[in-house]
């Protein structure tokens, strides 16, 4: 999946500005940054719910940016789940399948393979408002899942579960994605979860590409100091609360001091984490 | 208690006609409860007006109007929900103006647009000027407003066409607002009385509201019983559909937000 000079605009807002990016077939990449950024704005271009202003959208080589979206052959699951109250769990994870043609058989068989898959075999009678939120969640994988689609876009799926939760379905996607050899293209806002799935994270700021690289790479080789920021936004805010502690206390000198003391502190706590880091990008 | 009490007064008519249409006449004002009960009333009423008939033309009055209505609001209020085109919220307070204007001021001038159409006397002219309906497109509008733009996208992802878009998940997400507004404009229609009246001049197209008032105004003297037994007669199917869906009716009107 390529993106050549992706630009949104409305009226004198610009939400996206010449994106680029390249996303290698098979792999995870990870769209992160703040709320507001354009991440959803550029996942919605990929999916053609929006029309980009200017740029192109290639998948699998083909210039997709004039078809509509059921004819880019991706699959995508939404922040809210997008599953159709009125329908049972079944007839939700098949209603592509259905509205596509696909017969019964066909329909029947990938339905129980994704529900294997996803543990909810006992839930496809019930309708979504019966199923709890970490339940809702597996299920609105199921139509990406039979859809068999060779890209998937996930527009922060992760964001409405408790931190337990999410940390099981986190595992759960990225297995999902290695077994299928999906191409995935996934927002958050999240940086552990960023760092701990991406192959690939795009750090988009003010609707810019901030920077491009691997995670171990923006934690070790920061682009900017937004970029920096990113791995570990808490320490920064909390060298600043120091500083501006010591300001009031002491003179400027002793202020300074004390950060840097702490910041060499710091320095090697942080050095410590990204050996965690490496260990555990190693190990997945 | 001072529900009970509302609900009493209220149902007091209804008890009275209950009575006097299953009792002869000569018992209608004395409350003996050892008076015979009788379906004579309801067979002379049955034989004296054509109240099949009415019935019938009445069912299928209602009937067309309902269909109609979904038919032409549906897209209607979709288009006004949920597209982007110019003028459209000019448009839609046009039709929202059209709330304000009372049915009866119409009567003279839809009169005249009936006869130049060559419709007069026929159940379609009752029926014409209520199938296109303000109320019903700023209802289904409003409701449509509140589906998730998620799942058109979902359904778009998977490859529904506008229209089955349309059918496959705003019209379920909908439901209660098609059966709250279906229940109005049924009695609506069931009830509506003047522009029939205006309308329609023969046995084969009167509505059972018109018929009925016919019915009790020429030749039958004024036997209660008789014009109660044909009134309970009209009013039955939606009494007993009200008992019926009772309960749905209820959920509907609670989450469709009209009473």
């Amino acid at each position: 999946m390529r993106l050549r000079g992706v630009t949104r605009r409305w009226g004198a807002t610009t939400a996206l500005s010449d994106v680029s990016l390249h996303v290698a077939a098979g792999s995870f990449c990870v769209l992160l940054g703040p709320s507001g950024c354009g991440k959803t704005t550029c996942l919605r271009i990929v999916a053609g719910l929006e029309q980009a202003s200017d740029g192109v959208v290639e998948i699998g080589g083909r210039d997709v940016s004039r078809l509509a979206p059921a004819e880019r052959g991706l699959a995508m699951v939404f922040q809210s789940y997008a599953l159709f109250p009125h329908l049972t769990v079944a007839e939700n994870i098949v209603f592509g399948l259905r509205t596509r043609g696909m017969a019964k058989a066909g329909r029947r068989a990938r339905l129980a393979r994704a529900a294997d898959i996803l543990g909810i075999g006992h839930l496809l009678d019930r309708r979504p408002g019966q199923l709890s939120g970490g339940q809702q969640q597996r299920v609105a994988l199921g139509p990406a899942i039979v859809a068999e689609a060779p890209v998937c876009l996930m527009d922060e799926p992760l964001s409405n579960l408790d931190a337990q939760l999410r940390a099981d379905i986190r595992r759960e996607i990225l297995a999902l994605q290695r077994r299928l050899g999906i191409t995935m293209l996934y927002v958050t806002d999240d940086q552990t979860e960023a760092m701990g799935m991406a192959d690939k994270v795009v750090l988009l700021r003010n609707g810019r590409i901030e920077q491009d690289a691997p995670p171990a790479d923006i934690y070790a080789t920061p682009a900017s100091s937004f970029a920096a920021s990113v791995p570990d936004k808490a320490t920064t805010l909390l060298l600043y609360y120091i500083y501006e502690t010591g300001f009031r206390f002491w003179d400027t000198a002793t202020a300074a001091t004390l950060t840097i003391v702490l910041l060499a502190l710091l320095g090697g706590l942080a050095a410590f984490q990204f050996g965690v880091l490496v260990r555990r990008v190693h190990y997945r | 208690m001072g529900a009970w009490l509302l609900g009493v007064l209220w149902i007091l008519p209804l008890l009275y006609a209950v009575w006097t249409a299953f009792h002869p006449a000569a018992c209608a004002t004395h409350f003996d409860l050892a008076a015979p009960l009788t379906l004579h009333n309801f067979r002379q009423a049955w034989d004296a007006a054509p109240v099949a008939r009415y019935l019938v033309n009445t069912v299928i009055l209602v009937t067309m109007v309902l269909v109609a209505q979904f038919v032409i609001c549906t897209p209607a209020a979709f288009a006004f929900a949920r597209m982007n085109f110019p003028g459209r919220d000019l448009i839609f307070a046009m039709v929202l103006l059209q709330l304000m204007v009372m049915p009866d001021v119409l009567l003279v001038g839809n009169c005249r647009i009936m006869a130049q159409l060559h419709l007069v006397d026929t159940i379609l002219a009752i029926a014409l000027p209520y199938l296109g309906s303000a109320f019903g497109i700023f209802l289904l509008r409003q409701t449509f407003r509140t589906v998730p733009q998620e799942l058109e996208d979902a359904a778009g992802l998977e490859g529904s066409s506008l229209l089955s878009r349309l059918w496959r998940v705003y019209v379920p997400l909908a439901r209660p607002t098609y059966i709250a507004y279906g229940l109005v404009s049924v009695s609506y229609h069931w009830n509506n009385f003047l522009w029939p009246l205006v309308i329609t001049n023969s046995v084969t197209t009167r509505p059972l509201t018109v018929g009925l008032s016919v019915f009790a105004s020429t030749g039958q003297g004024i036997d209660g019983s008789i014009i109660t037994a044909a009134t309970l007669t009209s009013s039955a199917p939606l009494l007993v559909a009200c008992l019926l869906f009772q309960r749905q009716f209820v959920q509907s009107f609670m989450r469709a937000g009209i009473r």
